[in-house]
């Protein structure tokens, strides 16, 4: 088992730490969630944060909608 | 104006200063783990003794003169009063926050013991400001089909990192089996006692991919009946508080007296501490999910207990 993944050298601020996982990781990642997630993933913590602050200047995502917090209910999937 | 990610590192800061025992979980701790989510909410586990300084918090920033000049609100959907006797038996409180008036809405989730845990194990890290991968990935164990993902990748995440309760959680097969054989044997009983499904690692009869797909779904019917139990009683509240002549929710006002004005109306309309009904109606919860999945899955009361987790991991 590979313990600690090393820190990503361009890591600028993230409380997580910013680790670098196995190639591997993403590849389950990519399967799970599809190749353009897998791809953010793979970005630098600060380069994350960019790109997602970007979607949420320029998209409604949907948990705009949401009432009941997930845990609780579920969002407009769940009337 | 704020965007999302920005009010909630501001709210953390806060809350950090004020000396609130928290973490940051749910969707927003993903975003932080590399696991994108869309969302713009945050949900927050704070300790339930705390929950008085949060509230003197919230009424600082709110304050013109002395504060920030927040707009702070209950939202329409309040879930329960933001106190710790509601809190600490698993409700949620769910607020808005308006950091400057040209900023949209920030909506915040507020847990004291959030679902599937103990606010010990929550918030066993007393630095931590972010819930650990598996704290999110035991949240993330609901009836959506887009939390599943989320709860084998925090998992892989945690693996990697050499955390043996990972073992716990994973749902990849070969992954479980490295993980699995990565316990010492001395430990495997406790595991064991908790995920009963990894005996198949070792002793395979019934299939493993059909014990997980029996063992999530035990653990997505038993989230929708722990729900369904706060749901049918926040709406019959609401009903009853409905009945007075002069009923207005959602109120204006300033977020003290909208705070009282809850508390009030769940004294006196009886909003049920704990709708669950304390160790017998979780055991009783977690027995309806086995029969219900029993039946889906065609499977008898032997394979359900090789599979399904004790009434207090699923419940606690």
């Amino acid at each position: 088992m590979e313990r600690n993944p090393p820190v990503n050298p361009l890591n600028s601020g993230s409380p997580c730490g910013d680790p670098v996982y196995p190639e591997s990781y993403y590849e389950k990642l990519a399967a799970l969630f599809g190749e353009e997630k897998a791809r953010w993933a793979r970005l630098p913590y600060a380069e994350r944060m960019k790109e997602l602050e970007w979607y949420h200047a320029n998209f409604n995502t949907p948990d705009d909608l949401s009432i009941w917090p997930a845990e609780l209910d579920g969002g407009v999937d769940r009337p | 104006m704020s965007s999302p990610l920005q009010f909630y590192r501001t709210f953390r800061t806060l809350m950090q200063e004020h000396g609130i025992r928290h973490v940051l979980t749910s969707g927003m701790a993903c975003v932080e783990y590399g696991i994108q989510q869309t969302t713009k909410d945050t949900d927050w586990i704070v300790h339930p003794g705390n929950l008085s300084k949060l509230i003197d918090m919230l009424q600082e920033l709110e304050g013109g003169l002395t504060g920030r000049n927040w707009r702070i609100a209950y939202r329409p959907l309040f879930g329960a009063p933001l106190v710790e006797p509601y809190l600490a038996s698993g409700w949620t409180s769910h607020l808005l926050i308006q950091d400057d008036a040209t900023s949209s809405e920030h909506h915040l989730d507020f847990f004291g013991k959030p679902p599937r845990l103990t606010v010990e194990r929550a918030l066993a890290d007393p630095e931590a400001r972010i819930a650990d991968r598996l704290i999110v990935a035991q949240m993330k164990k609901t009836d959506r089909d887009k939390d599943w993902p989320a709860v084998e990748s925090l998992s892989q995440q945690a693996f990697h990192f050499g955390d043996p309760e990972a073992v716990l959680h994973l749902r990849d097969p070969a992954l479980l089996a490295d993980a699995w054989k990565a316990i010492p044997p001395g430990n495997r009983p406790d595991y064991l006692i908790r995920r009963p499904l990894l005996s198949e690692l070792d002793d395979p009869r019934h299939g493993l991919s059909r014990c997980l797909a029996i063992e999530r779904a035990l653990w997505e019917q038993a989230n929708k009946l722990r729900y369904r139990s706060y749901q049918h009683e926040w709406k019959e509240f609401l009903r009853r508080w409905r009945k007075e002549d002069d009923f207005a929710w959602p109120a204006d006002g300033p977020f003290t007296s909208q705070h009282a004005l809850v508390q009030e109306a769940a004294a006196r309309h009886q909003l049920p501490i704990d709708p669950l009904g304390g160790e017998p109606g979780r055991r009783d919860i977690v027995a309806h999910a086995k029969a219900e999945v029993g039946q889906v899955f065609a499977a008898d009361a032997t394979l359900l207990d090789a599979i399904s987790p004790p009434w207090n991991e699923i419940l606690p």
